[in-house]
């Protein structure tokens, strides 16, 4: 188990392309960190780097103590587990936990029990003497994660390890996920896409955009005070509503303006939105923060309900603001009922509101 | 029945005339090859049919145990060879750089040339006054003095048949390369990376990786190669005469000597040996292939 | 760890120029022999045969290409290769055709018969041939015929192979619209999928006329034991290395002659023609 550092890492091409701009991460002694964005972030490519598949173009590594820049992989002490799972064909399931060992030029009584537990943590037992063609989806997935943790590594890379599991089986194997960290309480450095997979597992989360960090921190602050507009829209499904418009001043009383009608800035923000007077903004408020009303009031825009989305548990409104084409979701109960196509009004929870530049 | 066949006629016409003829030929090559094998000639004329004494002749004359050990000796070098320098070179294009598809074009440049006109390069090149008597004579400035005396190549067993499973080699290359390439890039990436990570080190990556993936790839030349090593007949015929292998025994039988029966007997023994060494190919691949994937 | 890539860097830089060069002296050495004057190639052991003629002479293709035997020898070959294609594709092509579309049981068992006729060698096989073909009622063929039926019987399996490849890349979804309007079996073959599959047809017909044009086993055992007036070139280049004294710069010029057609058809069609050298690899 070690601390990673991340100080100022860079990636630049040969062709000048420029895919990390300096990135700051540090990652403690058994943390579980995610690192999130969408496709071509440069998440997959930082993780990467971490382990020595990439040469790193400027900033400096740090694993435990050591500076890890020029180390090969093996002497990292670090290990992986691949998108596609890179289990080998050829070989057994006890075959492909023992390649580390091997190569390691461990003993073959020592190889043997070492395999042995690491098949039984991932719940394997049995299955040593089957190749992975015989193996399910699932099952792969658990080879390749013992094929890593019997290495007993610093750090533990998961390169998108669920992406390649239908919906069931991804959330069953979350949880297994949890409980094997909680075990070994090792390091992980956690890379997906799937932002519910990274607030359901991580203890942090770095989302990252186009090569650079955009926020990093707890599930919890990453939801409830995005940074930015892009956390606030990449986090939460269904994602946060925004809506544009400018910060006015009445009479000493600063409010949010748009054309559907004016919404009250309250304390909290009114710092904030001071620095933003008379500019264009964004308003950000998620489905969850929204309700609907009936009659006019204060800090109420004016909307049509175009459909409805029945889920179950909770059913989702989309919304139409009026005069302008963009929709906005709103939460409601499942026994509430609108009438479809008339004016009604969305209120909103002054607390749970965000104001972001454009 | 009829119904079938006529709805079944466009088939039917379809694959008869090819089948008539491959099955035609397939058969009468077949029965006159067994015929012809039982019968013994004198002066170019039959004698007796339906008798083994052409081949209990071939065993115990010692020109057919020279023959066979000419072959095996041939088929034993030039099929691991072919392996080794096919694998070479597909591993030196398996990478992308600038050029790669020149660099192709030319590796595959001996398969374009007809086996007679290589054979012809290599009688001009090598026999008597050519460049490589003169070169290795140090009559070039750029070359060391290797032999004091010219040497008739192909009057030397050793160098003779050594000149014919180069030619072989050199010839047949390519296609080993082309079957190794297609293997080589089926292997992603990721399985090198995985062992990278685990603390393989290229020759580990090589030997616990690529080797066994490519057991089928392998398997595929060696059985190729060793089937044509040992019907050879072009490359010792020409480059060897004096030292005949089994394929240019059956040559000389057949007319020089006008013996078809000895040509026929030579022939189906041939068939047998291709089909022992092949199984004994397969073992052996298995065993290797076990050997690789261990824990 | 720099050093170490600089290192297989330059193995690999080293083993590219020797395969290169090992693959292309010889070439070279061919073209060089052809284009020799006398003075470059009759050295009379004073000095050694120079890497480069002397005085660089075209005299030897002017030569065969005005000698009436050359020309005699390359039209029957031409002919053999010509005659081989029309038999194999016409054999072949329907047989391939079925072959891809139907699902009948013994399928299989066609297939194998197809290529087993390949399993015996062609030098075992060179024998009962030329038997045959030299004995009795077969005797009277003319030559043309004796040799592209012997060829056909190497191009055939070959042109059902990559056939079958072409068939099957043609969506079956033209022929079933053919049919449903109206069109039978012979007829949607001969005028929808036949139009699709030339040009994969065409490279497998020049596939088969290299083969035929290069093969010189079947054709010199069938020539050796019979007395022909014509031989095919690769036979006939054959015959030269037993002349009292082989002239150099005849069998090079020769050589060049025969290469030529098939370096241009192998590298116009490289795609085509590697799937044909490695046919045999797929099993």
């Amino acid at each position: 188990m070690a601390r990673l550092e991340l100080n100022n890492i860079q990636k630049v091409y040969p062709n000048g392309f420029v895919a990390v701009h300096g990135l700051d991460i540090d990652i403690k002694d058994g943390e579980f960190i995610s690192l999130v964005g969408p496709s071509g972030c440069a998440k997959s490519t930082t993780l990467r780097m971490i382990a020595g598949l990439e040469d790193i173009s400027g900033g400096e590594l740090k694993i435990g103590d050591l500076v890890a820049n020029d180390l090969p992989s093996k002497d990292r002490g670090i290990a992986m587990v691949f998108q596609s799972y890179a289990l080998f064909p050829h070989m057994s399931v006890e075959a492909n936990v023992g390649f580390g060992l091997k190569i390691k030029k461990v003993p073959l009584e020592i190889r043997k029990e070492k395999i042995k537990w690491a098949l039984d943590l991932v719940d394997l037992n049995g299955l040593g003497d089957r190749k992975p063609s015989e193996l399910s989806g699932g099952q792969r997935q658990r080879v390749a994660l013992a094929r890593a943790i019997v290495l007993e590594p610093q750090v533990l890379l998961l390169d998108e390890p669920l992406s390649n599991l239908d919906a069931k089986l991804r959330i069953k194997m979350r949880v297994e996920l949890k409980r094997i960290h909680k075990k070994l309480g090792s390091t992980i450095v956690y890379v997906t896409h799937d932002q519910s997979e990274a607030m359901t597992l991580s203890d942090r989360i770095a989302i990252m955009n186009a090569g650079e960090l955009m926020q990093i921190g707890t599930p919890n602050e990453i939801y409830n005070s995005p940074k930015n507009k892009f956390v606030a829209g990449f986090i939460g499904s269904p994602s946060m509503n925004f809506i544009s418009g400018n910060i006015v001043e009445d009479s000493g009383k600063i409010s949010f303006q748009c054309k559907q009608g004016k919404i009250n800035i309250p304390e909290r923000l009114s710092e904030k939105a001071k620095g933003m007077l008379n500019k264009q903004v964004t308003l950000g408020v998620r489905p969850e923060d929204l309700s609907i009303s009936i009659d006019e009031a204060d800090n109420c825009l004016a909307a049509t309900v175009v459909v409805r989305e029945t889920l179950g548990s909770d059913d989702f409104l989309a919304m139409e603001l009026e005069g302008v084409k963009d929709l906005i979701t709103v939460r409601i109960q499942p026994d509430e009922n609108y009438p479809l196509d008339k004016k009604i009004f969305v209120k909103m929870d002054l607390n749970k509101i965000h104001l972001f530049d454009e | 029945m009829l119904k079938n066949l006529k709805k079944n006629s466009f088939l039917i016409w379809s694959l008869a005339p090819a089948c008539i003829f491959i099955i035609g030929f397939f058969v009468i090559i077949a029965f006159f090859l067994l015929k012809l094998s039982l019968t013994t000639y004198v002066g170019g004329m039959p004698q007796e049919t339906g008798v083994i004494s052409n081949y209990i002749t071939l065993i115990n004359s010692s020109a057919f145990k020279d023959a066979f050990w000419r072959t095996l000796i041939f088929v034993l070098t030039s099929t691991p060879l072919q392996l080794i320098t096919g694998l070479i070179t597909a591993m030196l294009i398996n990478k992308s750089f600038h050029g790669r598809g020149v660099v192709r074009s030319v590796l595959l440049l001996p398969l374009a040339i007809p086996t007679i006109v290589t054979t012809s390069i290599l009688v001009l090149m090598f026999s008597k006054g050519g460049h490589i008597g003169s070169l290795l004579t140090g009559q070039y400035s750029f070359f060391p003095q290797v032999m004091a005396k010219e040497i008739s190549f192909m009057n030397n067993e050793a160098f003779a048949i050594g000149l014919a499973i180069f030619g072989k080699v050199w010839r047949d290359t390519p296609i080993s390369m082309l079957i190794l390439l297609a293997g080589l890039q089926q292997i992603p990436q990721d399985q090198y990376e995985a062992a990278e990570t685990m603390g393989s080190k290229l020759v580990q990556s090589f030997t616990y990786i690529t080797l066994p993936l490519m057991i089928p790839s392998i398997a595929s030349v060696l059985v190729l190669r060793s089937v044509e090593a040992w019907k050879e007949f072009i490359f010792p015929y020409i480059l060897a005469p004096s030292f005949p292998v089994l394929g240019v025994l059956i040559e000389n039988f057949y007319v020089q000597q006008l013996n078809p029966g000895m040509s026929a007997a030579i022939g189906i023994m041939l068939i047998f040996l291709i089909l022992i060494c092949t199984w004994v190919l397969k073992v052996v691949l298995e065993a290797a292939s076990k050997f690789l994937v261990k824990v | 760890m720099v050093k170490k890539i600089k290192l297989s860097k330059i193995t690999w830089i080293i083993l590219i120029i020797v395969s290169l060069s090992l693959v292309l002296l010889p070439i070279y050495v061919m073209f060089k022999y052809s284009i020799s004057d006398r003075s470059s190639w009759i050295t009379g052991g004073k000095y050694p045969v120079p890497w480069f003629p002397f005085n660089p002479t075209l005299d030897m293709y002017r030569y065969y290409l005005a000698d009436t035997r050359f020309w005699a020898n390359a039209f029957l070959s031409i002919n053999v290769a010509l005659l081989t294609v029309a038999l194999s594709i016409i054999l072949g092509a329907p047989a391939a055709y079925s072959l891809s579309r139907s699902k009948f049981n013994g399928k299989a068992i066609i297939l194998f018969f197809i290529l087993s006729i390949r399993l015996i060698p062609d030098i075992s096989s060179a024998v009962p041939i030329a038997t045959i073909f030299n004995n009795g009622l077969w005797d009277y063929l003319p030559v043309v015929l004796k040799l592209s039926l012997a060829h056909t019987l190497l191009g055939l399996p070959y042109v059902i192979y990559i056939a079958q490849g072409v068939f099957e890349s043609i969506p079956k979804d033209l022929e079933e619209q053919a049919h449903v309007m109206g069109c039978g079996k012979f007829y949607t073959f001969l005028n929808i999928v036949i139009p699709l599959a030339i040009p994969g047809l065409a490279a497998g017909a020049i596939y088969v006329f290299l083969l035929s044009w290069n093969e010189f086993t079947l054709s010199y055992f069938i020539t050796a034991t019979s007395s022909v007036p014509m031989l095919p070139l690769p036979v006939y280049l054959k015959s030269m290395f037993g002349a009292f004294t082989p002239n150099p710069v005849g069998i090079a010029t020769i050589s060049l002659l025969v290469s030529l057609p098939v370096i241009v058809f192998t590298f116009a069609l490289q795609k085509y023609m590697i799937s044909g050298s490695t046919a045999g690899s797929v099993k």
